[in-house]
């Protein structure tokens, strides 16, 4: 491990009350975090803190606290990455109120991708919503761009499980310690980043997720990354925190324009309209950056070839946009039997998919 | 002064003979009714006393004692008037005695002497043909009932002084005509037409594929999107009732008095949608008097719960093993009975709380959790006694004004005859009559997978996410679909479409 010390930076993320700012005041003090554990050590007075914190603090100094701490981590295999240490991401570093720790469980070498981009939506995404984030998440994916956003319902979740599909790396930033699976749908998608990708959160473990935390941890969600794109997002949306703090951090906002006449795409329309760049596939995201596409197709993931007659007609219908089973047989003189059939073959094949509502979609 | 007649009572389904006596002594005027009567039975004497006064005969004002036996069994309702009445009026000597010796009496009497319809004819002129009962007199409203049943003179009265003139032989008895089966069929009428339906096409077919094997179907759909009249259209393409099976629906009809009025036999397969406040006594039977339960009344024939996860959970775990038996065994402190309870299980159910996840026209506002628990309000084993569901969506203006001409029912009940006839054919010695009520074994047996049926089936599994519960399921739809295209074998293509009724295992439901 690099550098000497690094125990303190782990103690002192573990003490309630200290966070960033509370930080700070104690560098301007003392310079060091091992400086402050022996100072609490020697149950000194300290007038930067206001006493609860002050009294935890002396508290909680003791080494066998610290050996404490670090056996937990090591039995639940998580790692501890600390302000110190050369893993801690550059670009988070940069950042007004940057996390003393990140508690991570996964591949922590992902920290030090220099591609990131965050993807950012409503809880609550329409059809279009989850297919415009699943196109361009897996487009990021399949072209070696990291994907960070937050494991939440909706969106983060699309966001991520498309990464995954496209063969990319992600990044899950919780709100709440990294060994507790919130919400707990997300229990299979969970277990897959913790195998292929990196969870994070700068919650010591076994936090519960309190609501307050949620706005901070997305300061880490745009901190990490060069820029965020927001999918779908209500008028009044969380999602718009994530947008203060990616200006406050001078990162770059993509939005992803939506139909005009649904209340999920007003934030993004309005934050094209106030002059953020505006993207529709993974491509103006690379463009942007000059980023190299890996693979000279175009985007999307590539067409299956109908296999015979009868598909090609189905899927002629299916370019025009989604269409349920009754609409498609108007539109065929297939029996419904032949096409119940024809759509199921063409489902396994991976042409089509089946959405709730018996709608068909490519 | 002692006479007997012979009257009958019923034990769940079927008749049993009752003889009533009365005997009439000197003492202090009384009527005393023993066999164990309820109270309808008890109120019959002052019924009695009426009628006879005021059709003209003598009411005796002696001591009376009347005996239903045999008597420790339960009597029930007011079907002992007319017998009681009649062995008065033979004890006096109002009618000649040896007139009603072999003749067995049913009916409600009416204060003026009027003879009233009963419920539970049906079984109890079964029971009297059994009994060898040669002239059996009946209220004359159940005579369509009766009329069913050859080999039996069933006559019809209409009041007390109709009746003492025929045993009397003052006037003709004439009994009633008995009426053809094929009569009886051709009168039947379709409430709702499948033809009528616009649109709909797939909830259509998955609804044909359940008719001809017998499965019980879910469907899902937002409000007003034509999920209750496609189940109250689903009784028009059913197959046929053969006589056997009317006889039994009939009997239990006929008990519960459900009958259309001036209906014999039922010629339609039932069709009965209790509201979702349903009991569990209400749906599965019981109550004082042993009713049949709504499971029992939709016997052969279609029980249609709408609102599916409104009903309590308690509600439909009652049902769960009726439905498996195709009987339930009614168990009170005052006794036991049988009913059989062999049904199609429609259901519908919305998405979600409000109704409107996956719809494309409107916004889901139900969070995933609301979403999870109302989908938890139906237990799993509950869910896996559904083999085919649909997905039902509103209809677009397009759809309503539909080019593509709609079958009639007919059309369609035809071939779900022809498909039932194979699995007649097919379950002749398996001891089952159709693919719904396969199981494991009949499967191995019945549903063999060639080669590349199998590989489909695997590649199905993995691709589309299907839960393995679906499985066998799959492959009893699968079957029903070959045999309505005449198909020994079950094809790829019969479990393509199969795989299409089975949206609750797809993966965005969970």
């Amino acid at each position: 491990m690099a550098e000497e010390g690094r125990q303190y930076w782990i103690w002192l993320s573990h003490v309630d009350g200290v966070g960033p700012m509370r930080f700070k005041k104690l560098m301007n003090a003392f310079d060091d975090p091992a400086e402050v554990f022996r100072q609490a050590q020697a149950g000194r007075s300290m007038p930067m803190l206001d006493d609860a914190t002050a009294a935890r603090l002396r508290e909680s100094a003791s080494v066998e606290a610290i050996e404490g701490i670090l056996c937990a981590l090591d039995e639940k295999g998580i790692r501890a990455v600390c302000q110190c240490d050369p893993e801690y991401p550059e670009q988070l570093l940069g950042i007004y109120d940057a996390p003393l720790v990140l508690y991570a469980r996964g591949n922590v070498s992902l920290l030090s991708c220099k591609r990131m981009i965050s993807m950012v939506g409503t809880r609550q995404p329409t059809r279009y919503g989850e297919q415009a984030a699943t196109q361009i998440s897996r487009g990021l994916g399949e072209n070696g761009i990291t994907v960070v956003s937050g494991m939440a319902r909706g969106i983060d979740g699309i966001c991520h499980r498309g990464c995954l599909e496209g063969g990319g790396d992600t990044i899950a930033v919780l709100g709440c310690g990294v060994d507790i699976v919130y919400p707990r749908e997300q229990q299979e998608l969970y277990e897959r980043i913790v195998d292929r990708g990196l969870i994070l959160s700068e919650y010591k473990p076994g936090t519960p997720p309190a609501p307050g935390n949620f706005p901070a941890r997305n300061r880490i969600i745009s901190g990490l990354a060069s820029g965020i794109v927001v999918v779908e997002a209500g008028q009044r949306s969380g999602t718009l925190f994530t947008v203060d703090f990616a200006l406050d951090q001078g990162r770059d906002i993509f939005a992803v324009p939506g139909p005009v006449n649904t209340p999920m795409s007003v934030t993004p329309n309005n934050l094209i309209k106030s002059g953020c760049q505006m993207a529709t596939s993974c491509d103006d995201i690379l463009q942007y950056y000059g980023w190299v596409r890996r693979s000279a197709e175009s985007p999307g993931t590539p067409r299956i070839q109908p296999a015979s007659r009868e598909e090609a007609t189905v899927l002629e219908i299916l370019e025009d946009g989604e269409t349920t089973f009754d609409r498609i047989f108007e539109m065929t003189d297939f029996s419904v039997p032949q096409l119940a059939a024809i759509l199921s073959m063409m489902e396994m094949k991976g042409m089509i998919v089946q959405l709730p509502g018996r709608v068909y979609s490519l | 002064m002692i006479a007997g007649v012979i009257s009958l009572g019923l034990s769940g389904v079927d008749g049993y003979a009752v003889r009533v006596e009365a005997d009439i002594s000197n003492g202090l005027p009384a009527f005393e009714t023993v066999g164990l009567p309820d109270a309808a039975v008890k109120e019959s004497r002052e019924r009695v006393r009426a009628a006879l006064r005021n059709t003209g005969l003598e009411f005796p004002t002696r001591r009376i004692t009347v005996n239903l036996a045999p008597a420790d069994t339960r009597k029930e309702g007011p079907i002992y008037d007319l017998p009681i009445a009649v062995c008065l009026l033979a004890a006096t000597g109002q009618v000649p005695p040896e007139a009603v010796q072999d003749a067995a009496f049913i009916g409600e009497l009416s204060l003026d002497g009027g003879v009233r319809p009963v419920s539970g004819m049906l079984p109890m002129v079964i029971a009297a043909r059994q009994l060898g009962i040669e002239r059996l007199f009946i209220p004359a409203d159940n005579a369509p009932e009766a009329a069913c049943i050859e080999n039996i003179r069933a006559i019809p009265v209409s009041s007390l002084g109709e009746l003492t003139a025929a045993l009397r032989g003052e006037r003709a008895a004439e009994a009633v005509a008995p009426v053809t089966w094929q009569a009886l069929r051709e009168s039947r009428q379709e409430q709702s037409d499948f033809s009528v339906i616009r649109g709909q096409h797939i909830a259509k077919r998955a609804l044909e594929v359940a008719a001809a094997g017998g499965h019980n179907v879910l469907m899902i759909g937002p409000p007003g999107s034509g999920k209750t009249m496609l189940a109250r259209s689903l009784p028009s393409i059913l197959p046929d009732i053969t006589f056997e099976e009317a006889l039994e629906v009939t009997k239990i009809h006929s008990i519960a008095g459900t009958l259309p009025p001036r209906q014999g036999l039922l010629t339609t397969r039932p069709f009965r949608a209790p509201h979702h406040t349903a009991s569990a006594v209400s749906l599965t039977g019981g109550g004082q008097r042993l009713h049949p339960g709504e499971i029992s009344l939709a016997h052969y024939g279609v029980l249609f719960l709408d609102e599916l996860p409104e009903f309590e959970r308690i509600v439909l775990e009652a049902m769960r093993q009726p439905l498996e038996d195709g009987h339930v065994t009614i168990t009170r402190a005052n006794g036991s009975v049988d009913f059989p309870s062999r049904f199609m299980l429609v259901a519908s159910m919305n998405p979600c709380p409000c109704g409107h996840f996956g719809s494309r026209t409107q916004q889901c506002a139900c969070t995933h959790a609301q979403i999870q628990r109302y989908l938890g309000r139906i237990s799993g084993p509950m869910l896996d006694r559904f083999d085919i569901h649909i997905e039902v969506d509103a209809l677009e203006y397009a759809e309503l004004t539909s080019e593509r001409d709609a079958e009639p029912s007919v059309a369609i009940r035809e071939r779900v005859n022809a498909a039932r006839e194979v699995q007649n054919q097919r379950f002749r010695d398996a001891g089952i009559f159709s693919n719904a009520q396969m199981n494991n074994r009949h499967q191995k047996t019945y549903c063999a997978l060639d080669e590349e049926s199998h590989a489909l089936m695997e590649q199905m599994f993995v691709r589309l996410n299907l839960s393995g519960r679906g499985y066998g399921r799959i492959l009893r739809v699968a079957r029903t679909i070959a045999d309505l295209e005449e198909s020994e074998r079950i094809k790829s293509e019969h479990l393509a479409e199969a795989v299409q009724y089975r949206s609750l295992d797809r993966k965005y439901w969970r």
